[in-house]
């Protein structure tokens, strides 16, 4: 009974292990420690593209490329002799060599066990071909995907700045075709109307400058020049610059700096134009009487935190002003805001909006006090 | 360049510059001209004023040439000129189905408006 027991025992596990070697994805060969063939599994026939009887008895060798395979026996036997593992109890990776000739990459990992006076030497083997291939097509497809976003946002570039100079250039001509048709008709007449039709055209001329300026501006990126910025003297600057027209559009601006003296390391000037923009785009916003407050607020340490709140109207819904072409104003051309983040981020800081509290849009600039400028 | 009997027109533009050249050459040829900067404006000027063919551009914020056209054909009767740099296909189909509607992309030259403003007087004439 005992007997029948154990022979039972014996055959579940065999069972076992036959299933676990016949189920197994990855190859698993055992070579003797004359290097030759004593367990080939159905991974391996896959793999290999050699049936088992084919490999059976025969030197492990030959599932290998050169210089593998003549160096192989040698490894074996100098194993054997020192005791010093080049394979064995670790993973490495190979080339095999299939049926038909062609070699492919493996991940190897060797163990070793005595049974009674024998060694045998088991591999696991993983071909990792179709996983590179796999792979090279996921970066293939990465680069066709990144390819196609720039060809889109070239195409939408391309298309805005088409648009964009189609109507200042519609106005050149058109004031040009006026002069022309002014002068046929009745040249001794035609000498102040064509003034003030010229001085339009330079007007426009000018327009056009300025909107290629902001493609140049955008296109270049930003190169900063880092300098001690006294935060007060620069709020105290852009209040200065747009006083004036604030109070013609009946808009208060009320500027007030930090409590404490804070510097940081900044463009100045690029700084400045980040406030600039956003000065404009506020009073261009609030198109009356309203308000626009200028905040220095507490930040986290090692860092300056400003807010820029007006009384407009806020900004509508579901729209990213600092996205690409984004734009709430007839003729703009949607750089000025996606300009602004790209200063600022080269400072190592950012831009964000949200709405106000009771209405209008609120602008935080956060920014490092000792910037360094991006690579 | 076709001979246009002189008609009143309304002109819709936000683009000063260009609104006020095309006024310019529009006179020029001997027609009344009034000029609106915006959609806004323009709708109590087409009820009070009596033009008789809308020119404008078609990129207006939030109200667009082809809803004055419709707003002009129900005032007026009139055909509308539309003269944008917006050339996309989803604005020709909106202008297709508008018999009363024509499209010149900007820049536009004057003598080729001209022409197409007259065929579209004779053909609302007749129409």
């Amino acid at each position: 009974m005992a007997k029948e027991g154990a022979l039972h025992s014996i055959e579940v596990q065999a069972a076992r292990f036959e299933a676990i070697l016949t189920t197994a994805r990855d190859a698993i060969i055992s070579i003797n420690g004359d290097g030759l063939i004593t367990l080939f599994n159905r991974a391996a026939e896959s793999i290999f593209e050699f049936p088992a009887s084919e490999v059976l008895g025969k030197n492990v060798s030959m599932l290998m490329p050169s210089p593998y395979r003549e160096d192989h026996d040698r490894y074996l036997r100098s194993y054997q002799e020192t005791g010093e593992a080049r394979a064995i109890g670790r993973i490495r990776k190979v080339e095999g060599q299939r049926k038909s000739g062609e070699t492919f990459p493996m991940e190897l990992s060797v163990s070793e066990v005595r049974v009674g006076e024998e060694i045998l030497y088991t591999a696991v083997i993983r071909d990792m071909a179709e996983r590179q291939r796999a792979q090279a097509e996921m970066d293939r497809l990465r680069l066709l995907s990144r390819q196609r976003e720039r060809l889109a946002d070239i195409g939408a570039l391309a298309s805005k700045i088409v648009h964009d100079l189609a109507n200042p250039l519609a106005a050149l001509s058109m004031v040009s075709q006026g002069i022309l048709r002014r002068i046929e008709r009745a040249p001794e007449a035609a000498i102040e109307t064509v003034r003030g039709q010229a001085e339009r055209l330079v007007g426009t001329a000018q327009r056009l400058d300025a909107l290629l300026g902001e493609f140049k501006d955008f296109a270049r990126g930003q190169r900063l020049d880092f300098q001690d910025v006294d935060v007060a003297g620069l709020l105290r600057t852009v209040e200065e610059f747009w006083k004036p027209e604030a109070i013609r559009n009946g808009v208060v601006l009320d500027v007030q700096g930090p409590a404490e003296a804070v510097s940081l390391r900044a463009d100045a000037e690029k700084l400045h134009r980040v406030f600039d923009n956003l000065v404009k785009n506020a009073l261009d916003a609030i198109d009356g009487p309203g308000r626009i407050e200028i905040r220095v607020e507490p930040a986290a340490a090692g860092r300056v935190r400003i807010r820029l709140a007006d009384s407009g109207p806020g900004l509508p819904e579901g729209v990213d002003v600092f996205a690409l072409f984004e734009t709430t104003k007839a003729g703009g051309t949607g750089l000025g805001l996606p300009i602004c983040r790209q200063i600022l981020v080269a400072h190592g800081g950012d831009i964000s909006v949200d709405k106000g509290d009771s209405a209008g849009a609120v602008f935080q600039i956060d920014l490092p006090l000792h910037g360094t400028p991006l690579a | 360049m076709a001979s246009c009997t002189c008609i009143p027109i309304l002109l819709v533009d936000q683009d000063h510059i260009f609104r006020q050249a095309l006024a310019e050459n529009l006179r020029i040829d001997g027609h009344e001209v009034v000029e609106c900067d915006s959609a806004e404006e323009a709708l109590p000027a087409m009820r009070a004023r009596a033009c008789v063919a809308l020119i404008a551009e078609y990129a207006m914020p939030g109200f667009n040439g082809v809803h004055l056209a419709d707003e002009f054909r129900a005032a007026r009767s009139g055909p509308t000129l539309l003269v944008t740099a917006q050339s996309s296909g989803a604005v020709a189909a909106h202008v297709e189905v508008r018999h009363y509607v024509r499209l010149l992309p900007k820049p536009v030259a004057y003598d080729q408006l001209h022409d197409v403003l007259h065929d579209l007087f004779v053909v609302r004439s007749d129409s």
